[in-house]
């Protein structure tokens, strides 16, 4: 009963209707008047470090946090307990608590939940858990880490493979396959911590890179303090405190890889793409698909590449496209809150009831368990407006970083013609953006 | 972090699990004693769908007992039923406890809905809609859980043609989708309705098959000759999938707008 139900993208049982032509239109030209002003009327000196710093509202202490330790062991037994039902629940996607999990919960609950809350991901990782108590058990490991784990290179593998998964794999959304695929990542993982330490694994765990570099949107800051070993939280202007943030290669192509591949599943959507993979089942859609999500990445990463290059040559800076980086992060959730906001709140209901009973035993621990999930929780409209919205305001965040980063680093002159190429990019990725949710 | 506190939390969700799966058992017993119909359609559904929790797996029992229905129209909107048993007693509803592997009652489906329960051979339905109907038989213990066998119901189901009953209602928008040599003839279609219609989709395919449209749940099968039909008001909005599933591909969508 594995091919029970096949979901195209990832779990979603509901696709979103396609924008309105006059929204479409509205928003781009908010897009393009917006990244022309900022060529010449925005401000000429950096201006958005300063709101990243925000000020302190608590001090947390490291030691003793009862908040933080209950998190992590919910984290890491429901971690457990999906993995369990992955092997051991239902054989079927709408019905079974790991799809669910995986690519709502997690891949999209966190994503939303780090932009509003900051890196809470390496607080209540489960991989982290489970890296530190492998620490604890094994405390001299061999110090030099091999060159591939210490670039952070190797962190764009479980990106790239889980989106390949998500959107290539034509079976990719069956809870054995996520099982042991959660499985094969997490002894990986272990393994790396177990010869180099959980320092040096956590470079590999990709989603916390992702997640990590998504929490610079966050109002919220926390910076280490020498006294009492605690911890100082700042608030900040929500969105600009990427500003503050350094790209490495390896977590920009890690973001490119995302963007790339949520707008693959955008792209996935439109009618040009159904037609074309229409009557195709099984491994001929996967070969469709895997070529189609290749080609939207490259496309995605080989614009980003040409612009960096172009920044170089008319800045005489070679560090351009890393430099710059920044600003595809707020783009990112942008493309991220447009296209899972509605499979959050409606699809996401399924973990509520799932989570009841989560191997399919017939169990109900919340009483939750034949709740019939809301699909009219949102309207239709609302979705629409929650989708240009955020295209459109992930460009504008973008843009005012680009622009904020310019100034801050290049003379005026050299810091305008710095945002050619880097304006040229985004308004690139936004429209596209917007033309592949009109389905 | 500590050692011994994850060990805590580890003890105490068995705690809770343990419990939780206590409580709906006893709940589930108390279910079975007073199903109503649409109670245990729903029920059936869960089972076809996954692993089998709440049946009676009758493989090890020696000469395991078998069902073959018959049925007939009245041509007034009805059809008789005829049903013969191999190696099963029919107990009376009435019958509360006891279970015995080779003693129980009928379930009859219609379309995949359970309508009736009925402890004799023989079943008169009425009051049916004009066109083809799917009715299926099949065995039941004396708690309604289903007898198995080999991992599948002991059932039979047979296709019947009704004549001279009431004529189905019109819906406000139809479609139709043929499936040649497991090719959707014309391409893909998305169809385009309007919230709140009464939609119908005629599916034919020249294969056994089963068409699911997501989101609205709608399973329907599919033979050569008798076409699935879908029913659905369209009250969610957004755009649906209808997939076969043997064959594992999309057929239309439906956007509702």
């Amino acid at each position: 009963m594995t091919s029970l139900l096949i979901f195209a993208h990832g779990v979603g049982g509901r696709l979103d209707l396609p924008l309105s032509k006059w929204q479409v239109a509205w928003a781009g030209v908010v897009a393009l008047v917006f990244s022309f002003a900022a060529l010449g009327y925005f401000w000429h000196r950096p201006l958005l470090k300063k709101l990243s710093i925000g000020r302190p509202i608590f001090n947390v202490l490291n030691r003793f946090n009862l908040f933080k330790i209950v998190f992590r062991c919910i984290s890491l037994f429901l971690f457990l307990v999906v993995v369990i039902a992955g092997f051991i629940g239902q054989d079927n996607t709408v019905a079974n608590l790991a799809p669910v999990t995986v690519f709502v919960v997690f891949w999209i609950g966190m994503t939303c939940a780090s932009v509003l809350f900051g890196h809470i991901w390496k607080e209540i990782s489960p991989w982290e858990t489970l890296g530190k108590l492998v620490d604890r058990l094994r405390k001299d490991h061999d110090e030099s880490a091999p060159r591939w784990l210490t670039s952070g290179w190797i962190a764009l593998a479980p990106i790239s493979v889980f989106h390949w998964f998500e959107l290539a794999y034509h079976d990719g959304a069956s809870p054995r396959i996520l099982g042991w695929w959660t499985l094969i990542y997490t002894l990986g993982l272990m393994g790396i911590t177990w010869k180099w330490g959980w320092e040096q694994a956590r470079k590999a765990e990709g989603f916390g890179v992702l997640f990590g570099a998504l929490a610079q949107l966050s109002p919220f800051r926390v910076k280490e303090t020498e006294v009492h070993n605690s911890r100082k939280v700042f608030i900040r202007v929500p969105f600009v405190g990427v500003s503050n943030y350094e790209t490495s290669p390896a977590q920009l192509a890690i973001v490119l890889a995302a963007l790339g591949g949520t707008a693959f599943d955008g792209f996935s959507r439109t009618r040009f793409w159904s037609e074309i993979i229409f009557g195709r089942g099984k491994w001929e859609l996967t070969l469709f698909n895997t070529i189609g999500l290749i080609w939207i990445v490259a496309v995605v990463g080989v614009a980003y590449h040409l612009a960096g290059k172009l920044g170089s040559r008319t800045t005489g800076d070679s560090r351009f496209s890393e430099r710059f980086g920044v600003s595809l992060v707020p783009i990112l959730f942008g493309y991220d809150l447009a296209h899972y906001f509605s499979l959050l709140l409606l699809e996401g209901q399924a973990f509520k009831v799932l989570i009841s009973d989560p191997f399919g035993k017939g169990w109900n621990i919340f009483g939750t368990a034949t709740d019939p999930i809301n699909w009219t929780l949102i309207s239709s409209g609302a979705i629409a407006w929650v989708q240009v919205l955020s295209i459109v305001g992930g460009h504008l965040v973008g843009v005012l970083v680009s622009h904020d980063r310019g100034v801050e680093k290049f003379e005026l002159k050299k810091a305008m013609r710095s945002q050619y190429p880097m304006l040229a990019v985004m308004v690139l990725y936004t429209l596209f953006g917007l033309l592949l949710m009109t389905g | 972090m500590n050692l011994s506190k994850i060990l805590l939390c580890v003890l105490a969700f068995f705690y809770i699990v343990a419990c939780g799966d206590e409580g709906s058992t006893v709940k589930k017993n108390h279910a079975a004693t007073t199903v109503s119909s649409m109670d245990h359609s729903e029920h059936e559904h869960e089972h076809e769908q996954g692993d089998i929790v709440d049946v009676i797996d009758l493989s090890s029992v020696a000469d395991p007992p078998a069902v073959l229905v018959a049925a007939t129209p009245d041509g007034k909107g009805g059809a008789v039923l005829a049903i013969e048993l191999e190696n099963f007693e029919l107990v009376p509803l009435e019958t509360k406890s006891g279970n015995q592997p080779r003693e129980g009652h009928l379930h009859i489906e219609l379309d995949g809905t359970t309508v009736a329960m009925i402890s004799e051979n023989h079943y008169h339905l009425s009051n049916l809609v004009n066109g083809h109907h799917e009715i299926a038989v099949s065995l039941s213990a004396i708690d309604h859980r289903n007898y198995y066998l080999d991992g599948k119901p002991i059932s039979d189901s047979v296709m019947v043609m009704i004549e001279g009953g009431k004529e189905a209602s019109a819906p406000d928008i139809s479609f139709e989708v043929e499936i040649v040599g497991g090719k959707v003839k014309g391409g893909l279609s998305r169809f385009e309705v309007s919230k709140g219609d009464s939609v119908e989709v005629i599916v034919h395919s020249d294969q056994i098959d089963e068409v699911h449209l997501h989101v609205y749940d709608k399973m329907k099968k599919v033979e050569p000759g008798v076409p699935a039909v879908i029913w659905l008001d369209a009250t969610i909005p957004g755009i649906f999938e209808a997939e076969l599933h043997s064959a594992g591909f999309i057929i239309f969508e439906l956007q509702v707008s």
